[in-house]
């Protein structure tokens, strides 16, 4: 039975490959290579930090640590972009649970993390124990891990889609990416360079910290394979038998919560009869703040689907996290200088980043509705842009203050709040275009809906951090040279002459964009078709 | 040929504060060709998801062919097929892979599989777009599809929510063959439609369902008494006399 699921999803993965165009396919390889290239990076960065700490097993135990918490994490998020891996898909068959899972996990394997992480976990470990009479326990340790790395990654899946449809649990999913974040960007810290006289003690305690790791069932496969290098094959077999046996219980939660899945009824998401937050919070604004016609009509929708659509909360607290991260854990750094509110910045540019360069994805079909309605489809994009703009500037405000107070240092707050809203309209302009240009260019292939395209969407993500990246860098010179001749005044004149550099080029784009909309609007309803069809 | 194909006890489902079925008891002998009615939101497709499987019940049981549904739900799914009102299905798939994998995860034997899709393709018109993806079919053909992937295993008894739902008149008559055939040959089609007159001119048994409570349930005869089902439903379910008076603006437009 295993197998079908196995040629099911090269079936699958074959027909979306002669599916899709020539962008799409070239994205979707794209994403392989970049699956391998990743394991061969990681599975080198493990065994390039045993050789330097001069401690392969502990480096080894970190590796294996972290690809478990990277699967239990990561995969959640993307989950929705694999049809094979959804259990519902199946929900008519007669399969029991056990087989299903069965299934599921080999066709979970199938993908570019399965392959980068089998990559990582050869290299990595055959890296830090070059012996060849291990090889029968490092067959072992390898294959139990990736196991138990499919499984958690399929139980958390399982588990986020049976609670609340997943809304709240994505964002604690998010939370989570922010400790491997901050982990992976620790890691130096934690092991090191000893002749840095103040991380010593650090490094010792975290050492520590690192040995108890070992007790973790991805720690403790790591460490078999360095006990039956010192011949203590017993234990070696005892930890591998620890490891076996965690993964087997994660697999049977993970079976259980599939039964729960499949005979549960979707949810919406929202809970009983809450009430309409937003439509309260638009109430209570004065009556000269409130943006009427079709561009405020938008606005608000984009505010009530903050609200009620999961994915866009997930997608605007981990537009935060990164940057609250890289605060964090950049000791010395930006993080704690008198420019820690310029990282404020990226909150509004990850934000964009996320969301506009798709933003029609989100809801799709709503576009009937703003075809067939007498409102000009420039509205459409300035509404939401502006609903967008609502949702991103409180944010930055705050995240320039609360970088301020971490640092304690208010002197560039102002300037980094403009410069944030300066961001937010490049990076939307640039969004704008790519969602809009993007589905007229390659309509077989769609950004509406992103079905079966996740290799075109991973490019248009990608092209337009790059777009907008270029795109800033005037903005930036016209922060930074002020900045460091004059100090905080010369920032914040900088920062008004990016706004207003910022502002042409949204006016710009908008104009491109708004015409664009007009020009191929049935090219977009026949693409909205498909995917309602 | 005697005996109960489906039975209901005490069948109950509740979301929240609203209870979509309340209690539902029922017998529908085999053979039959029976048609569950009901307003929107009456609990039909809640009805029919927890008779097959896919959505547990409060209380109450569901038996199939004689097995308990919800006892072992993949033994269960052997003797039923299901067409549920919006299939999920691997669009990525062709019309012909996507019968054949249903196929081979039922663990049929590949023969028999190439056989009958071939045939059900046919009868289905999908043989012309066999090697189509069904991310490209029309919403009557992806409806067609999942027909075909329900029929193929030969199930004893057949689960079909509004069926007719968005396919064209030729597929539609080819489909009522199907089923009358199915009848024949001693199965059971168990389905919900708005379409009254569909359902008056297919079924032998109906049942009427709104809020969750069944109103009436038997033989389609004794239940009409020779008046129109669409009649008898107006007045089972009762219906406002006139609720257009407050649009007294519709139809003033001088634009």
């Amino acid at each position: 039975m295993v197998r079908h699921f196995v040629r099911l999803k090269l079936r699958i993965l074959a027909n979306r490959i002669r599916s899709q165009s020539i962008i799409g396919t070239v994205g979707y390889f794209a994403m392989w290579a970049a699956g391998l290239l990743g394991g061969l990076l990681g599975g080198l960065a493990v065994f390039g930090l045993g050789r330097l700490t001069d401690e392969p097993g502990l480096a080894l135990v970190i590796g294996y640590v972290v690809a478990f918490l990277g699967w239990m994490i990561v995969p959640p998020s993307l989950s929705a972009l694999d049809e094979t891996l959804d259990p519902r898909r199946f929900e008519l068959l007669p399969l029991t649970p056990r087989r299903l899972t069965a299934g599921l996990l080999a066709a979970a394997a199938v993908t570019p993390g399965g392959l980068g992480t089998l990559v990582a976990l050869i290299i990595a470990t055959v890296g830090s124990f070059p012996e060849w009479q291990l090889i029968p326990v490092i067959g072992l340790a390898v294959a139990v891990e990736l196991m138990m790395c499919l499984v958690i990654a399929r139980l958390v899946t399982t588990l986020l889609s049976n609670l609340l449809s997943s809304r709240r649990a994505r964002e604690l999913v998010t939370l989570g990416f922010a400790l491997v974040i901050g982990l992976v960007a620790l890691l130096p810290t934690l092991l090191g360079d000893p002749d840095t006289g103040p991380e010593i003690e650090v490094t010792v305690t975290s050492l520590e910290w690192i040995e108890r790791m070992v007790w973790l069932p991805p720690g403790a496969l790591a460490t078999s394979v360095g006990m039956a290098s010192d011949a203590r094959y017993l234990e070696s077999l005892g930890l591998i038998l620890y490891g076996t046996t965690a993964a087997a219980l994660i697999g049977l939660g993970w079976s259980s919560s599939v039964r729960r899945m499949l005979t549960r009824a979707p949810s919406s998401g929202r809970r009983g009869r809450r009430r309409d937050e937003v439509g309260r919070t638009l109430a209570l604004m004065p009556s000269w703040l409130r943006i009427r016609g079709p561009v405020g009509g938008l606005a608000a929708k984009e505010l009530r689907y903050l609200v009620r659509d999961n994915r866009v909360r997930s997608q605007l607290i981990g537009s935060l996290v990164p940057v609250v991260a890289i605060a964090f854990v950049s000791r010395g750094g930006i993080g704690e200088s008198e420019f820690a509110p310029f990282l404020a910045t990226g909150i509004a540019f990850l934000i964009v980043l996320g969301v506009l360069a798709n933003q029609f994805g989100f809801d799709g079909g709503s576009f009937w509705a703003y075809v067939v309605s007498p409102a000009p489809l420039a509205s459409v994009v300035r509404g939401k842009n502006l609903g967008w703009g609502m949702v991103a500037v409180p944010p930055v405000a705050v995240g320039a203050l609360a970088l301020g107070v971490w640092s304690g240092d208010f002197s560039y707050v102002a300037a980094a709040v403009v410069a944030g809203v300066a961001v937010l309209l490049v990076a939307t302009a640039v969004g704008n275009f790519t969602s809009i240009y993007g589905a007229f260019r390659i309509p077989e292939t769609n950004l509406f809906g992103s079905k079966g395209a996740s290799g075109v969407v991973f490019f248009a993500v990608i092209i337009s951090m790059f777009a907008s990246g270029g795109l800033l860098l005037p903005l930036a010179a016209l922060v930074v040279v002020p900045t460091l001749w004059v100090g905080p005044p010369g920032a914040t004149v900088g920062a008004l002459a990016g706004l207003g550099y910022a502002t042409l080029v949204y006016l710009l784009a908008m104009r491109l964009t708004g015409r664009l909309l007009i020009e191929r609007q049935q090219d977009l309803l026949e693409t909205i078709d498909k995917d309602l069809g | 040929m005697q005996g109960t194909a489906v039975s209901f006890r005490g069948l109950t489902k509740r979301f929240g504060d609203k209870t979509a079925v309340n209690g539902v008891e029922l017998e529908i002998p085999n053979g039959s060709f029976f048609g569950i009615c009901g307003p929107n939101g009456a609990g039909k497709t809640t009805m029919l998801r927890m008779a097959t499987g896919l959505l547990r019940p409060d209380h109450g049981s569901v038996e199939v062919a004689g097995l308990d549904v919800w006892a072992d739900p993949a033994a269960a799914k052997r003797r039923f097929g299901v067409v549920p009102d919006s299939p999920r299905m691997f669009d990525r798939l062709t019309g012909r892979e996507l019968v054949e994998f249903n196929g081979l995860l039922r663990d049929m034997d590949p023969a028999v599989i190439e056989e009958r899709s071939r045939v059900l393709l046919r009868l289905l018109d999908l043989e012309d777009d066999a090697d189509t993806l069904v991310t490209d079919y029309s919403l009557g053909m992806t409806k067609k599809a999942a027909i075909a992937c329900a029929l193929l295993h030969d199930p004893r008894v057949l689960f079909l929510d509004e069926p007719f739902a968005g396919i064209d008149p030729v597929a539609r008559q080819v489909l009522e063959r199907i089923l009358r055939r199915h009848i024949e040959a001693g199965g059971t089609v168990v389905f919900s439609d708005h379409a009254m007159d569909v359902v008056e001119r297919l079924c032998d048994r109906i049942m009427v369902i709104a809020d969750g409570s069944v109103l009436v349930s038997g033989e389609t005869t004794e239940i009409t008494e020779g008046r129109r089902l669409q009649d008898v439903f107006v007045e089972l379910i009762g219906v406002p006399i006139d609720e257009t008076g407050d649009l007294t603006w519709f139809g003033t437009s001088s634009d």
